[in-house]
C-alpha cells in the first residue's frame, strides 16, 4: 500500500538525524561526509519553505482548473458538480501518483497538493451529490461529504503517510456525527469514542511494531486520536464559552471529569513511553483544562487568574527542571541537546513580538479614570494603550 | 537498517568514535530524552499569562488601589527583575551568550512587560507627555533595544522592534488592507531603518545573530504595505515599482545566503500584488481562472528547477 519504501523512508529519517545531530556538534562535517552517501535515496526533495509555495501553488492551480472545467462547459447543476469534483479528485491522485512514481517527488509540495486537493474533492462530492436528497434530514449532504473526505484522507495517508491526510481524516470522520440527527451530547459521546477506538487500535499495534518508522507514524497517529477525544469532550472548546443549559448535568459532570483525567493519564503514558508526541499534546491539554477550569464550575473569573495561573506553570517549570537536573531520572533531562530546540525557540521569539499579552482587555477610551493597558501599537508591549 | 543498525555499522567502519556510538545509541533508544523546549515553552507562557495578568489586574482595580500603590509596586516588581538580570548575567559580548541560569531570559522579557504596563499606566493617569504620548514608545523602544543587546535576549529585541513600529505608526493589528497612505510610507520607513540598523550591526560584528530577526520584520513590513497599496485601488504606480523591485532582491538574496523564508516572501507577495495590479479591471471569470492557471504553472515549474538546483537540503 506504501507508495515509497520503507527502507528508503528511514534512510531519509536517519540522514536527517545525522544532519541534526552535526548542527548539534554531536558529530563533525567529515563524518557526517561519510555517513550520508550510505543513505543516497532516489528521490528529489526540496526545502520545507519551497514545499511549503508549492504545494499552496498546486492547490491554487487545482482549483483554478476544476472551476475553469465547469465555466467552460457550463456545468452548473449539483450532480454535474458532484461528477466533476469526483472525477478531479480521481484524476488529482493519479497525478500525484504519477508525480511520485515518475518524477521521484518526495515530501516536494506539488504531489502533495494534488493528494490534498482529492481529499477536498472527494468531500465536495459527496456534499454536492447528495445535496438533492432530503430522505434523512437536511444534514445528509455535509454528512455524506464528511465521510467521503474521511475516506479519501485515510487513503491518501495509507498510500504516501502525509500527516496531515490521517489528521483530515479523523477530523471529517469524528465530525461526522455532528451531522447526524442526535442530541449535542450524543454527537461529542459517538465523536469521542470513534476517536478513542482508533486510540486503543493505534495504540495496540503500535506496541507490536518493531520498525521504528511505523512505530513513530503510529505515535502520531494515536496522539491525534487522543487530542480529538479531548477536544470533543471539553464542551468549552475552541471558543471558551458555552451555554451549559443544553448539556444534562450527568454529561456535564463527566465531561469535566474527563477534562482532567485525559491529561493526566495522557502525561502518564507519555512519561512512561517517552513518547514526545503525547507529551506536547498532553501538556497543552492541562493548559486547556487550567483555562476552562473556572467556567466549567460556573466560577467567577478574576483579574488575578491569569497571575495565580502564570505562577503555576513558572513553578511547575522551575520545579520540574531543578527535580530533573538533581538526579538521573530515567534519562529525562531538562538542558538542551539538539540544535534544533535552539532553533525552534529563536522563531518563537522572533514571531514574539507581534503577540501582545496587554491586550486581552482592552477597549478604546481616552478617559484618564479609565486605564487600559493597551498593549501599544504593533504589539508595543502596553506601552501606549489606548489613553 | 534501523538507525542503531546504520550507527553500528558506522561504527564497524570507524566513522564513528565509541563513545559517539554510545552518545547517539543512547539517544535513538531516548536513554536521554531531553525536556528543554518544553520547559522553555511552560516558562514562556508563565510569564505571558503573568504579565497579562498584571496589566489586567491594573486595568480593573486601579480606582480601589491608590496610584503610589501600583506605581510602587510595579516599579519595585521592574526593580527586582533587573537586579536579577544585572546581578546573574554574563559579561557583555558581541557574539552570542548563553543565558546564565535557566529563567534569565524570561525575567527580563517579564521586567520589559511590566515596565510597558507602567508607562501605560502612568501616562493614562497623569497624562505628562499628552499629545507626545508616543515618545513612550520610542522611549520604551530604546531601554528594550538596550537590553536586547545587553542581555542577548531576542524576545526583548522583538519586542522593541514592535514598539519601534507602533512609534512609526504601524499598528499591525489594524493594518491589514485598510492602512492609509501615511501608514505605508511611515511602514516603508521604518521596514528601511530596520533593516539598516539589522545590516549595520551585523557587519559591526554586534549580535550578528540578530540580524535575521531586523530582516523579517522589515521585509514583511515593507511587503505588506505594497500589497495593501496595490488592493487599495488607490495606489500610485510607485508601489507597484516597489513591490516587484523588493521582491526580486528578496529572491535574489535569500537564494545565495539560503534564507529560503525570504524566497517565500519575494514569490508569494510578489505574486499577489503582480496579480492584483494585472487582473486590475478584469471582470470575466474564465480570463482571471485562466490567469491563475497558467501563472500557478509557471510559478510552480520555476520552483521546481530552483528546488532542484538549490533546495534539495532539509
Amino acid at each position: 500500500m506504501r507508495k515509497y519504501g520503507i527502507d528508503d523512508e528511514n534512510k531519509i529519517r536517519v540522514a536527517r538525524l545525522v544532519r541534526e545531530w552535526t548542527r548539534s556538534g554531536l558529530l563533525d562535517k567529515s563524518q557526517m561526509g561519510r555517513m550520508l552517501p550510505d543513505l543516497n535515496v532516489d528521490f528529489r526533495r526540496t526545502n520545507p519553505f519551497l514545499r511549503m509555495i508549492l504545494f499552496g501553488f498546486t492547490l491554487v492551480i487545482i482549483a483554478a482548473v476544476v472551476f475553469l472545467v465547469a465555466d467552460i462547459f457550463r456545468i452548473r447543476e449539483d450532480h454535474g458538480m458532484a461528477g466533476l469534483s469526483f472525477v478531479s479528485a480521481l484524476v488529482c491522485i493519479l497525478l500525484a501518483e504519477h508525480l511520485a512514481g515518475e518524477y521521484g517527488l518526495y515530501r516536494f509540495g506539488v504531489e502533495e497538493g494534488a493528494a490534498a486537493a482529492s481529499i477536498i474533492l472527494a468531500g465536495i462530492a459527496g456534499f454536492v451529490g447528495t445535496s438533492r436528497l432530503h430522505g434523512w434530514q437536511y444534514e445528509l449532504p455535509q454528512f455524506v461529504g464528511l465521510l467521503m473526505a474521511a475516506a479519501a484522507g485515510l487513503a491518501v495517508y495509507l498510500r504516501f503517510r502525509f500527516r496531515y491526510a490521517i489528521v483530515a481524516s479523523l477530523i471529517c470522520l469524528s465530525m461526522a456525527a455532528f451531522e447526524t440527527p442526535a442530541s449535542e451530547e450524543i454527537q461529542r459521546l459517538a465523536s469521542a469514542v470513534i476517536l478513542a477506538c482508533i486510540f486503543v487500535v493505534v495504540r495496540f499495534k503500535r506496541a507490536r511494531q518493531e520498525g521504528e518508522l511505523v512505530a513513530e507514524e503510529y505515535g502520531f497517529v494515536q496522539t491525534a486520536a487522543w487530542l480529538g477525544v479531548y477536544v470533543w469532550l471539553n464542551v468549552l472548546l475552541p471558543w471558551g464559552y458555552v451555554s451549559f443549559d443544553r448539556y444534562s448535568t450527568a454529561f456535564h459532570v463527566f465531561s469535566y471529569a474527563m477534562i482532567w483525567i485525559l491529561p493526566v493519564l495522557g502525561l502518564g503514558m507519555a512519561i512512561r513511553g517517552k513518547d514526545r508526541w503525547m507529551l506536547d499534546v498532553n501538556l497543552l491539554l492541562a493548559l486547556a483544562t487550567l483555562a476552562t477550569n473556572k467556567t466549567y464550575l460556573g466560577l467567577e473569573r478574576h483579574s488575578w487568574d491569569p497571575i495565580l495561573l502564570g505562577v503555576l506553570l513558572i513553578g511547575t517549570a522551575v520545579g520540574m527542571r531543578r527535580w530533573l537536573a538533581s538526579a538521573d531520572r530515567r534519562g529525562f533531562t531538562p538542558l538542551r541537546i539538539l540544535s534544533s530546540d535552539e532553533r525552534r525557540m529563536s522563531m518563537v521569539a522572533t514571531a514574539s513580538g507581534m503577540l501582545n499579552p496587554m491586550k486581552a482587555h482592552t477597549a478604546n477610551s481616552p478617559d484618564p479614570d479609565k486605564f487600559e493597558s493597551g498593549g501599544g501599537r504593533s504589539g508595543g508591549a502596553g506601552a501606549t494603550g489606548t489613553f | 537498517m534501523t538507525t542503531l543498525e546504520h550507527l553500528d555499522d558506522w561504527k564497524r567502519k570507524e566513522i564513528l568514535t565509541g563513545e559517539q556510538h554510545h552518545t547517539l545509541s543512547g539517544l535513538v533508544r531516548k536513554d536521554r530524552f531531553s525536556v528543554f523546549l518544553e520547559l522553555n515553552a511552560l516558562l514562556y507562557i508563565g510569564v505571558l499569562s503573568l504579565a497579562a495578568g498584571i496589566a489586567w489586574t491594573v486595568a480593573e482595580h486601579f480606582t480601589q488601589l491608590n496610584d503610589a500603590v501600583i506605581v510602587g509596586s510595579l516599579t519595585l516588581v521592574f526593580a527586582a527583575c533587573l537586579y536579577y538580570c544585572f546581578s546573574k548575567a554574563l559579561p557583555y559580548s558581541h557574539q552570542s551568550v548563553e543565558s546564565p541560569t535557566f529563567v534569565f531570559d524570561y525575567v527580563l522579557y517579564f521586567a520589559c512587560l511590566v515596565l510597558a504596563t507602567e508607562l501605560g499606566y502612568i501616562e493614562s493617569r497623569f497624562e505628562f507627555l499628552r499629545d507626545a504620548w508616543d515618545y513612550y514608545l520610542l522611549f520604551t523602544s530604546v531601554v528594550f533595544f538596550l537590553f536586547a543587546y545587553r542581555f542577548d535576549n531576542r524576545f526583548v529585541l522583538s519586542l522593541a522592534l514592535s514598539t519601534l513600529a507602533g512609534w512609526f505608526g504601524l499598528k499591525v493589528s489594524r493594518f491589514g488592507f485598510t492602512s492609509t497612505d501615511s501608514l505605508r510610507v511611515s511602514a516603508h520607513i521604518y521596514a528601511g531603518l530596520t533593516a539598516a540598523m539589522g545590516t549595520m550591526l551585523y557587519r559591526s560584528g554586534v549580535k550578528p545573530h540578530f540580524l535575521e530577526t531586523y530582516l523579517h520584520v522589515a521585509a514583511n513590513a515593507v511587503f505588506i504595505a505594497e500589497v495593501s497599496a496595490l488592493s487599495s485601488r488607490s495606489s500610485e504606480w510607485i508601489y507597484f515599482a516597489l513591490l516587484v523591485a523588493f521582491s526580486i532582491a528578496a529572491i535574489l538574496l535569500g537564494i545565495p545566503y539560503r534564507r529560503f523564508a525570504f524566497v517565500v516572501y519575494g514569490i508569494v507577495y510578489g505574486y499577489i500584488g503582480l496579480s492584483i495590479e494585472l487582473l486590475r479591471g478584469v471582470s470575466d471569470t474564465t480570463a482571471v481562472l485562466v490567469y491563475i492557471v497558467v501563472t500557478g504553472i509557471a510559478v510552480v515549474l520555476l520552483i521546481s528547477m530552483l528546488a532542484r538546483r538549490i533546495g534539495r537540503e532539509e
